[in-house]
């Protein structure tokens, strides 16, 4: 439970830059001390009752703050992970955006501002805000910063409001609150396990059997606490639909025979079928977000070492898989290690049916001619780590041969001479061209179709999961291991070792760090000792080809920023320099957590500097916080203040930028 | 009483034969009785004849299970005949140690001779050329001695890598990156359609911002440089190549780039096969190129695609990029503090930009 100074301060000054001093005072000690009653906070943090009960209720209502009521007293328990959530507001609107367009980004503004909310609440603030819009909302800059554009101006009717918001439910963005989520978890596995304690075992479990029955017992219980707001949301929205509109099954089958949501026209209450009640209280669930961003920055890591095309296909395929995520960590504590499924699957045709036409996944991969390529071997070697032997097998290999030669067949005598054959290198670019001209050009940008689409082919959707499926073999062939084929359903199906996956990530940040920081000689020595474990100095020189002396010098340095470390193992006992042996070795877990701390610190100081940009151009801010020059700055400053106005805009924006960009680490790190 | 002149001469020179001139064979006194030389398995007059050889310098005495003798060429016999007590005793461990070389301290110590009579004789010895100083890369700091007419070893040369037991850094990375552009040829598929269609967009956006962009324009000089568009070049560039499927069979083996780096004219070093692999595995540490399961030898190697990138294109790391995370005084910074961001300086320059 304690966290580092860093990670405090970070926590401290987030809750500040958002909610204001007197939350952040009351979050502080609640971080420094652990959790308190209301009367110890009122003595560290020197406030009056009246004052406490106001900031609390605000860091309640934002789910800041978990309680627990024990006896008479209420214990207070700070939660880091929504204070830290505040960080991911901006780049959570920012896929929310993206997916579900302007009207969902305005929701979940409004949820962040609000915290928990009830449904007709959200609608109300959703109409107030929309109506009354205006640029620049100074004190939620860090949402405003990424999602930039606030363009859209136009208001939707409730009804859509309401689909919106079921879509965003149904996704896991938006979750519905329930009671134990203002408890901290280690205070709900207290309380099942005492509940289960004097229920089912009085006077404690006997033996070891029982003990791992009662383990069993207590997960079972937490998941189905767990999993309590997904199963009252289902009821309770059945039950607006009966309840409120008076609709009954058939409305609802009509709503599914459409199946678009977002049908255009002016819907109102009356005609749309879908109404939440007004009651349900909602928030945004950070977890399935997290899912989201990780999606996106594994796409991203896939494009950095394949290329661009495969990893939109990539993308796609996290984002089916991504319905049955609703987590990027497991918590020990409900779930076990060992009995758990293999993660979500999904299969070739299910890929290439929800892939956007608009991607054209015949180029991004070199053409080889056929007796080059060997994915017999890739795809046996797969299913025998899997430890799978199909009677199909075979069946589905040759198939694939084949229709790789039939592919292949034009393209042989054409594309074979992308610069593997020396001999015909000299009429490459000639030949090149031409090969390439049949294909579409590669599109930049999965974007909606500008240009006029292809003239539909009768073999083309079975040619199209073809290329999807080579992407994916490519992906799955990686070192990094995107992908693991894991049966052959549906032109072969797949799934993602996300652990696995996430540590080369990690792997691949920690080298680029050590690059940056300590140059191609310190990079290479940390990777020599990753893969090499602990090694002996004198040995690193010939292996490294690098001068002992320069080897010890950057081995120095690293070791004073924590990066490497040493042993000295003694051959005798007199311990004398000669007569040690030094190994140096490069544990992984702890860079890792020395980076984090830095990335935390990095990102107070960045807020830090932030208060102090703002403190000292607080003339021209609180200028344009004033009433008559809110709404037409252009008029009423003068050319050098819109000088200076810019350029503390500058800064800001610069600042709250690479915060967003750090968070990107502190994700990696910590959180996917 | 036999002629001991000539015994020597036939003794010697059927020695000669039998062992193909490979100084290195030690004689027993069986195989010495087995060449016939000596009647009648006389043994005292093989022991004069031997003595008589090993007063000549042309045998020498070695100890490998129980007595035996060695040859010496009857050039260097003549050396060593040319030679006082102390000198030769020098000489000889400088020629027993042969091209590994020997530590000028180790000869003392072996020879138990004085020190002014030690440097008088390696004195001596060098003004006749008979032998010459060397560095030994493993113990640079040492005064070695070796014979003038044999080369250092590999070993105590370092190999291709070491120029004067120096290491040749220089050549090194240059070997790495010849390699790494070999390897590159033939992981990536250049297409060059991508890289010719995707002209530069010029993107004229007419937007309700574009007001307020040139007014940005006459309020402060905006920089916008060529820069921009170099860039552009390169990343689409980069964009281009393209991945292999999967499954390519056809990535450099180990076999074919030791062949390449033979037959190449880049150096006249002969590089072994081992020695190339040695510079593979450092381009793998390099996160440059990575070793894969393919081909007919089992392994090859393919160029990573980040490693296209040129140094400054590279996406700095998200933490290096903010001044805090190539800041010296991280430690010490805090507010209130020596160092702490209302004062710091990094941010400053970083913000000013």
């Amino acid at each position: 439970m304690s966290q580092t100074k860093d990670a405090v301060e970070l926590y401290s000054l987030l809750v500040d830059e958002t909610y204001g001093e007197l939350t952040s005072r009351i979050f502080t000690i609640l971080l420094r001390r652990g959790r308190l009653p209301i009367h110890s906070l009122g003595q560290h943090t020197r406030l009056t009752r009246r004052q406490l009960r106001h900031g609390l209720v605000v860091l309640i209502q934002q789910n800041l703050v978990y309680y627990f009521e024990e006896g008479e007293t209420t214990y207070y328990e700070a939660n880091q992970d929504s204070a830290y959530g505040l960080v991911r507001s901006g780049k959570i609107l920012e896929v929310l955006e993206s997916r579900y367009g302007a009207l969902a980004r305005d929701l979940v503004l409004n949820l962040f501002l609000l915290g928990h909310t009830r449904v007709c609440d959200l609608a109300d603030a959703y109409r107030s805000s929309t109506e009354s819009r205006i640029n620049g909302n100074s004190n939620e800059v860090v949402a405003a910063s990424s999602t930039g554009r606030e363009d859209d101006t136009h208001v939707f009717s409730a009804g859509k409001v309401d689909s919106m918001l079921y879509d965003l439910l149904e996704a896991g963005f938006v979750e519905p609150v329930v009671e134990a989520m203002f408890r901290s978890p280690d205070d709900t596995y207290n309380d099942v396990e005492k509940t289960i304690l004097r229920d089912e075992f009085t006077g404690g479990p006997k033996g070891t059997k029982q003990k791992e029955q009662m383990k069993n017992r207590i997960r079972d219980k937490l998941e189905s606490l767990r999993s309590e707001g997904r199963d009252w949301k289902r009821q309770g929205t059945k039950r607006a639909w009966n309840g409120v509109t008076g609709t009954n099954g058939d409305a609802k089958r009509r709503k599914l025979a459409n199946g678009d949501l977002a049908v255009n026209g002016n819907h109102d209450h009356e005609d749309e079928v879908l109404r939440l009640e007004r009651d349900l209280v909602v928030r945004v669930n950070y977890e399935k977000c997290t899912v989201a961003l990780r999606n996106l920055r594994l796409a991203e890591f896939a494009n950095h070492r394949i290329g661009e095309t495969t990893s939109y296909v990539y993308a796609e395929l996290l984002r089916l898989m991504e319905e049955s995520i609703p987590r990027c960590r497991r918590d020990h504590s409900v779930d076990d290690a060992e009995d758990l499924p293999d993660g979500p699957t999904v299969t070739t045709m299910e890929l290439a049916a929800a892939i956007s036409k608009s991607i054209n996944v015949g180029t991004g991969i070199g053409k080889a001619p056929g007796d080059k390529i060997d994915t017999k071997k890739l795809l046996k070697t797969n299913r025998s780590g899997k430890g799978r032997s199909d009677g199909d097998t075979e069946a589905q290999v040759e198939g694939e041969a084949s229709t790789d030669e039939d592919e292949s067949e034009e393209e042989d005598h054409e594309m074979n001479g992308n610069g593997n054959i020396p001999e015909v290198d000299e009429d490459f670019e000639s030949r090149g061209e031409g090969g390439v001209a049949t294909k579409a050009p590669k599109r930049a940008k999965v974007t909606f179709q500008d240009m006029p689409p292809k003239p539909p082919e009768p073999e083309d959707r079975g040619n199209r999961i073809t290329q999807i499926k080579n992407h994916l073999m490519l992906l799955a062939a990686d070192e990094c291991h995107f992908l693991r084929r894991c049966g052959t359903r549906g032109q072969g199906e797949w799934t993602v070792d996300f652990e696995r996956l996430v540590y080369f990530l990690q792997q691949s940040e920690l080298d680029s760090i050590l690059l940056e920081n300590f140059g191609t000689a310190g990079h290479r020595l940390a990777r020599m000792m990753r893969k090499m474990g602990k090694i002996d100095e004198k040995q690193l020189s010939p292996l490294a080809l690098m001068k002992q002396k320069d080897i010890r010098t950057k081995l120095a340095e690293m070791q004073m920023a924590g990066m490497v470390d040493i042993q000295e193992v003694p051959k005798d006992a007199t311990r004398t320099n000669a007569r040690t042996i030094f190994l140096w070795y490069f544990d992984s877990a702890r860079v890792s957590a020395i980076i984090l701390q830095n990335v935390y610190k990095t990102m107070s100081r960045c807020l830090q500097r932030l208060e102090i940009e703002r403190r000292r151009a607080s003339g021209i801010l609180s200028l344009t916080e004033r009433s008559d020059v809110k709404d037409n700055q252009d008029e009423a400053l003068t050319g050098e203040q819109l000088n200076m106005l810019r350029e503390i805009r500058g800064k800001e924006e610069k600042l709250l930028g690479q915060i967003v960009r750090l968070d990107e680490l502190v994700g990696t790190f910590h959180d996917y | 009483m036999a002629d001991i002149p000539a015994l020597k001469t036939a003794l010697y020179d059927s020695c000669l034969a039998y062992s193909n001139e490979d100084y290195n064979q030690v004689f027993s006194q069986a195989t010495l009785f087995g060449l016939g030389v000596v009647p009648n398995g006389d043994l005292n007059l093989l022991l004069t004849v031997t003595q008589g050889l090993v007063d000549d310098k042309l045998f020498k005495v070695v100890h490998s299970e129980g007595l035996g003798w060695k040859l010496r060429s009857r050039e260097e016999a003549k050396k060593y005949r040319s030679l006082s007590a102390e000198q030769e005793l020098v000489y000889g461990l400088i020629d027993e140690a042969g091209d590994e070389g020997i530590w000028s301290k180790t000869i003392k110590a072996r020879s138990n001779l004085h020190d002014a009579v030690f440097r008088s004789a390696i004195k001596h010895l060098e003004s006749k050329s008979m032998i010459s100083d060397m560095k030994s890369v493993e113990h640079p700091t040492r005064k070695m001695y070796i014979k003038s007419s044999i080369r250092p070893s590999d070993r105590a040369t370092g190999g291709p890598w070491y120029t004067d037991g120096e290491l040749d850094e220089e050549f090194i990375s240059m070997m790495m990156n010849i390699l790494y552009e070999y390897i590159k040829k033939k992981t990536f598929y250049h297409s060059s359609s991508a890289a010719a269609l995707k002209k530069p967009k010029k993107v004229k956006k007419i937007d309700p911002q574009e007001a307020k962009a040139l007014r940005d324009k006459t309020l402060g000089p905006r920089v916008k440089t060529e820069e921009d568009d170099e860039r552009a070049l390169r990343k689409r560039k980069y964009d281009s190549f393209f991945p292999m499927p999967a499954g390519y069979q056809a990535y450099p083996t180990l076999d074919e780039l030791t062949a390449f780096v033979e037959n190449s004219r880049y150096t006249t070093q002969t590089l072994s096969a081992n020695e190339v692999e040695q510079l593979l595995e450092i381009m793998c540490y390099d996160d440059r190129i990575e070793k894969i399961v393919s081909g007919p030898d089992g392994f090859a190697y393919r160029a990573l695609r980040p490693s296209l990138k040129s140094e400054d294109d590279r996406q700095s790391n998200f933490l290096t990029e903010a001044p805090c995370g190539r800041c010296p005084v991280f430690d010490l910074c805090e507010e209130g503090g020596p160092v702490g961001p209302s004062n710091c300086e990094y941010f400053n320059d970083w913000l000013e930009l």
